[in-house]
């Protein structure tokens, strides 16, 4: 290779196409920045999450139950205290509801009743400061809240709030605590008291959802230590552990795969923007034909050519990639914005070298990837074309064309699985997209041969070549309807999941939908229970009982070996090791459908044991289990045998009492148990005061208004919608990027024919019209493609991803398609524009 | 200076067996400094013939010897290397880098070939040689800029720019009218009396022609006489 050759022509070819360049680079840099940005914001909030973990834990090491702490296990936890000079302190939580006698109003609430020494790491901040110790010293009754429970029961600071039999002076807001972050206190807004308050409420009973947490200060090397020595100790005693390590873990795999899922839409944005990149290249290329092959006559070699081409391509994706880096970096700086609420911990963004390596080298691969097929075309330019402009390369051999085409697949599926959140999800996104795009391309391939065959010869001069322009050589049919097809697919895709997610939620607030949840009944509260509920007009919906169970066996081996054979196996651990809520019913529930198996219909099944289980796929997954092994359940103490009967699928979207495991009656019913009531009331006021009567009547049933919940979760995915959309507003600013270069492309090559028309006695509306033609069949090919997938994207998304009826949301999706028609038309028909302005001589000379 | 044997070119022909005989059993020897003219009819195998002669093309039979190395034996990159430091090229349509201007596109070759050894004697050169066409004025001009005659002026200085032994010209004045064609022609001669360079030209035109030392008229793919016009 002529390095000083290269390197001039090099220098000479940038400088001669810098503004082209300038658009394809623009067309990545978005792409690259909305990855750079959410890279960026992974690692800022890594780091905070490794700056604050103890923080947010309250401290080194936390052990929970389910049942208050067994003596072996807080001996072993004062032996670490005492040989490290450390600290422990409890704290009992539970769900309970919280009522203000002032207003009447009632909630539910996440009761932490606190011991004195909590946190031991981090802190609790209220409003005023010293209210968390007048909650400690627990000196008179008080209590801090989260500012949303006051505003929710419409009592200020001083007042009194009840929680079962104990009441309780609110002496400040919390302004930061250890544990729940963001929109999960919005769901149970948290109450702190005193720990030696818990009694006086009379809130736990047996049955009830109580945790006991016990946390310890200790240097984390001997935390680890203990933690290893004691595994199978504390597992047994179905005690959890969580360390800082593992609470560093948790919360960054979760943010992790908040930003990774994000991620999807901005690699969209990317894989269009190569899209772009390979329309502008290949037109680059057409351009540098006669060029490559003079240079080729006078003896440059086909490295040469590589390397000046290459070397292109290589500039354009490393500036591309830069731009584009420099662009994530300053939307990093507001993604914590949009995503308030969603983040474990606070984040201040700052400058993450690795990110924008990241955003560079996408940027490069990207480009080079999808500038390799116009490449190899340059490489292949015949020297004999100097001599005759007619005499092209050889088409590629299907090897050649399968490799480079390989090349851009196997690329597409490494970068989508390097950048989602799981391999399967990558390969799944690649597939789409893969799809997605084969398809627009092949429409719009098919619809111009078609064309080329159905001409309507005895249409208007300006229409038949308008039309003409969508199939004969030099087209842009394929890269226009690819890029505005691809970027109205994005938006109205999004648009589309969203509006279904929305009508579901709408749907689960719908006339006929339970809007009370209540939890915690005791079997002698069920049936006074009931006759308050009908007394005040309140239909029950849906009731089922609840027994606490936990595995101890299954197929005859013990959960503890299983474990041990299982300890890699996240989800395997947690289905052995989790407390189950028991139910039993004689009849199939409409949200269950058996997929195994078949379901009891004798009545006596339930009387002896073994006694047959239905179990939910998903667990039966987890714990290995099919239709005939042999469970053994450790029901409060009393080891019950059961067999695996059926298994379930069980639709969670639906929101009514599902259960993983199910009994039948019989048995069973001899454990101690609490029953769950799904009720409606319609009017918001009578549900209000029925609440404030049941908290009364029953001070240890929990209620829930859904209507909160369903808010809450409409509050969050609207949050999540909202980055997704600006997300996808890269996509779309991408689509018209690549819009806006087309026209140019289009424009540089259509002038000398339009010339010549001219030249020939065509008027400017006539021009007009043949240029509008063209532009108006090219932007509704692309909308009715790109609309069309999106709906059926969005009824396979929600079909075998979300799993909820579909409802296509016609009327946005049109005007969506209606906009980008306006667009693209009006972007192609201004086009034309310079050229119908301009003289024939001038414009000609110039060529 | 250049030997041909026997050459023969064919290409497929769609839809049909039978290949296209473009070229058919050619035999030519050019000596050192010779001027050749290659008159013909179009379709008659003229620009073939220039470029197996260049080594652009290889032959579908037959062999070519340009500067004493047989081009069979080279590939794409060893017969690109032999044209930079042999060989130079006037070309009909000019075949200018539009985006290069006029003292650039003749720097291609030069540094192509990495002679004269720095960027400021290759420019000097270029310089000079623009002034020779007499373009001293224009180097900084883009093909856009200039008319067709200065274009191919442009043109000639670039295929003079690496002394090369032979200049293969296609066509030279197809694009120009007479009396810039006329003038582009005169250059070309002088130049190649001053160099001594071995100078094939295709040609339709029979005026053209007769400056030539010797004229090999082509006819259908075959050589119908060889004249000397003497």
């Amino acid at each position: 290779m002529n390095r000083a050759f290269v390197t001039a022509m090099l220098r000479r070819e940038l400088r001669a196409s810098r503004r082209r360049l300038a658009l394809y680079g623009g067309c990545m840099a978005l792409g690259v920045a909305a990855l750079v940005g959410l890279h960026g914001l992974r690692a800022t909030t890594s780091r905070a999450i490794d700056a604050q973990a103890a923080r947010l834990l309250g401290g080194d090491l936390r052990l929970s139950r389910r049942a208050p702490v067994p003596d072996d296990t807080r001996r072993l936890v004062g032996e670490l205290v005492a040989s490290t000079g450390g600290a422990s302190a409890e704290v009992t939580h539970f769900g309970s509801m919280a009522s203000a006698p002032a207003t009447g109003r009632s909630r539910l609430v996440d009761v932490q009743a606190a011991g004195a020494d909590y946190p031991l790491r981090g802190e609790v901040r209220t409003d005023p400061a010293e209210a968390w110790l007048r909650v400690r010293e627990g000196n008179v009754p008080a209590a801090v809240a989260d500012a949303s429970l006051l505003v929710q029961l419409g009592i200020e600071i001083g007042d009194t709030l009840v929680l079962g039999a104990a009441r309780f002076r609110v002496v400040g807001t919390v302004a930061r605590a250890p544990g729940a972050f963001g929109m999960q206190t919005q769901i149970a807004p948290r109450v702190f008291i005193a720990h030696a308050a818990v009694g006086e409420t009379q809130l736990v009973r047996p049955g009830s959802l109580v945790e006991y947490l016990v946390f310890v200060r200790a240097p984390s090397a001997d935390v680890a230590a203990w933690v290893d020595a004691n595994r199978a100790t504390l597992e047994n005693a179905h005690v959890r552990v969580q360390t800082v390590a593992g609470q560093m873990e948790d919360l960054e795999r979760g943010v992790g795969i908040m930003t990774r899922f994000l991620g999807l839409v901005g690699l969209a944005a990317l894989a269009l923007g190569g899209v772009g990149v390979a329309a502008g290249v290949r037109v680059l290329v057409r351009d540098k034909l006669d060029t490559t092959a003079m240079l080729r006559s006078v003896g440059a070699s086909s490295r040469d050519v590589i390397a000046i081409y290459g070397g292109l391509a290589l500039v354009l994706g490393a500036v591309a990639g830069s731009v584009g880096a420099a662009l994530g970096v300053a939307l990093q700086w507001g993604l914590p914005v949009l995503l308030e609420g969603l983040l474990p911990v606070d984040v201040t963004p700052r400058f993450e070298p690795a990110a924008v390596a990241t955003g560079v080298v996408l940027g490069l691969v990207v480009t080079l990837v999808f500038a390799v097929g116009p490449l190899v075309d340059l490489v292949r330019v015949p020297p004999l074309r100097s001599l005759r402009a007619d005499f092209m390369a050889e088409p590629l051999p299907v090897v050649g064309r399968v490799a480079v085409g390989g090349l851009v697949v196997v690329s597409l599926v490494l970068v989508s699985c390097w950048q989602a959140p799981t391999v399967a999800v990558g390969l799944w996104f690649a597939a789409g997209l893969a799809a997605v795009l084969c398809l627009l391309a092949g429409a719009a391939a098919a619809l111009a041969a078609s064309l080329r065959r159905l001409r309507p010869r005895g249409a208007p001069y300006w229409l038949r070549q308008g039309l003409a322009s969508l199939f004969r050589p030099r087209n842009h049919t394929v890269s226009t309807v690819l890029t505005v097809g691809f970027g109205l697919f994005l938006v109205a895709t999004l648009h589309g999941v969203q509006a279904n997610l929305r009508r579901q939620i709408a749907l689960d607030t719908g006339p006929d939908r339970p809007n009370l949840v209540l939890f915690d009944v005791q079997a002698d509260q069920v049936g006074p229970l009931e006759d308050l509920l009908e007394e005040r007009g309140a239909a029950v919906v849906d009731r089922a009982p609840l027994v606490s169970a936990r595995l101890s066996a299954i197929g005859g081996e013990d959960v503890a070996t299983r474990i041990a054979v299982d300890a890699d196996d996240r989800e395997a651990r947690w289905a052995l090791l989790r407390e189950y809520r028991l139910s039993y019913t004689a009849d199939l529930r409409e949200t269950d459908t058996i997929v195994a198996g078949t379901w009891w219909s004798d009545g006596e099944a339930g009387t002896s044991e073994p006694l047959p289980v239905s179990l939910e796929t998903g667990i039966a997954r987890a714990l290995r289990v099919g239709v005939g092994d042999a469970v053994t359940w450790d029901v409060q103490g009393v080891p019950v045998e059961s067999v695996v009967a059926s298994v379930r699928e069980v639709d969670w979207g639906r929101f009514s009492t599902n259960f993983v495991a199910l009994l039948p009656p019989g048995l069973i019913e001899q454990a101690p148990s609490t029953t769950v009531f799904l009720a409606r009331h319609p009017e918001a006021v009578a549900r209000a005061a029925l609440q404030r009567d049941l908290v009364r009547a029953f001070p240890n049933v929990s209620v829930l208004d859904a209507s909160l919940i369903l808010g809450a979760l409409d509050a969050i995915s609207a949050r999540v919608a909202l980055a997704v959309r600006m997300l996808a507003a890269f996509a779309v600013a991408t689509g018209f990027l690549i819009l806006v270069a087309a026209a140019a492309m289009a424009r540089g090559e259509r002038t000398r024919e339009m010339l010549l028309l001219r030249t020939l006695g065509a008027s400017t509306a006539v021009l007009r019209r043949v240029v509008t033609t063209e532009a108006v069949a090219l932007g509704a090919l692309a909308a009715v493609l790109g609309a069309g997938l999106s709906l059926f994207a969005s009824w396979a998304l929600m079909r075998f991803v979300f799993e909820i009826p579909f409802a296509p949301a016609l009327g946005d999706t049109l005007a969506l398609a209606a906009a980008s028609f306006a667009v693209s038309a009006l972007l192609g028909g201004a086009a034309g524009r310079p050229v119908r302005a301009g003289s024939p001589l001038a414009v000609l000379r110039a060529e | 200076m250049i030997v041909a044997r026997n050459l023969r070119q064919r290409y497929p022909r769609p839809g049909s067996d039978e290949p296209l005989v473009v070229l058919d059993g050619v035999d030519l020897e050019i000596a050192q400094g010779e001027i050749l003219s290659v008159l013909g009819p179009s379709g008659s195998g003229k620009t073939t013939l220039l470029g197996l002669l260049a080594g652009l093309d290889l032959p579908t039979e037959g062999t070519v010897e340009l500067a004493g190395r047989s081009l069979a034996v080279l590939d794409e990159d060893g017969r690109a290397a032999l044209r930079a430091a042999s060989v130079g090229f006037v070309f009909q349509s000019f075949q200018l880098v539009p985006t290069l201007t006029a003292l650039e596109n003749v720097l291609v070759p030069l540094e192509l070939l990495g002679r004269p050894a720095t960027a400021a004697d290759r420019e000097a050169r270029a310089r000079e040689l623009l002034g020779r066409v007499g373009l001293t004025e224009r180097v900084g001009h883009y093909p856009a800029q200039l008319s067709g005659g200065e274009q191919q002026r442009v043109g000639i200085a670039r295929a003079f720019a690496n002394e090369p032994r032979v200049l293969f010209a296609d066509e030279p004045t197809g694009n120009l009218d007479g009396a810039t064609g006329q003038g582009i022609i005169e250059l070309l001669l002088e130049l190649n009396r001053e160099k001594g360079t071995t100078l094939v030209i295709v040609t339709h035109d029979l005026e053209l022609a007769r400056r030539a030392g010797r004229i090999l008229h082509l006819s259908r793919g075959r050589v119908e006489r060889m004249e000397s016009p003497g």
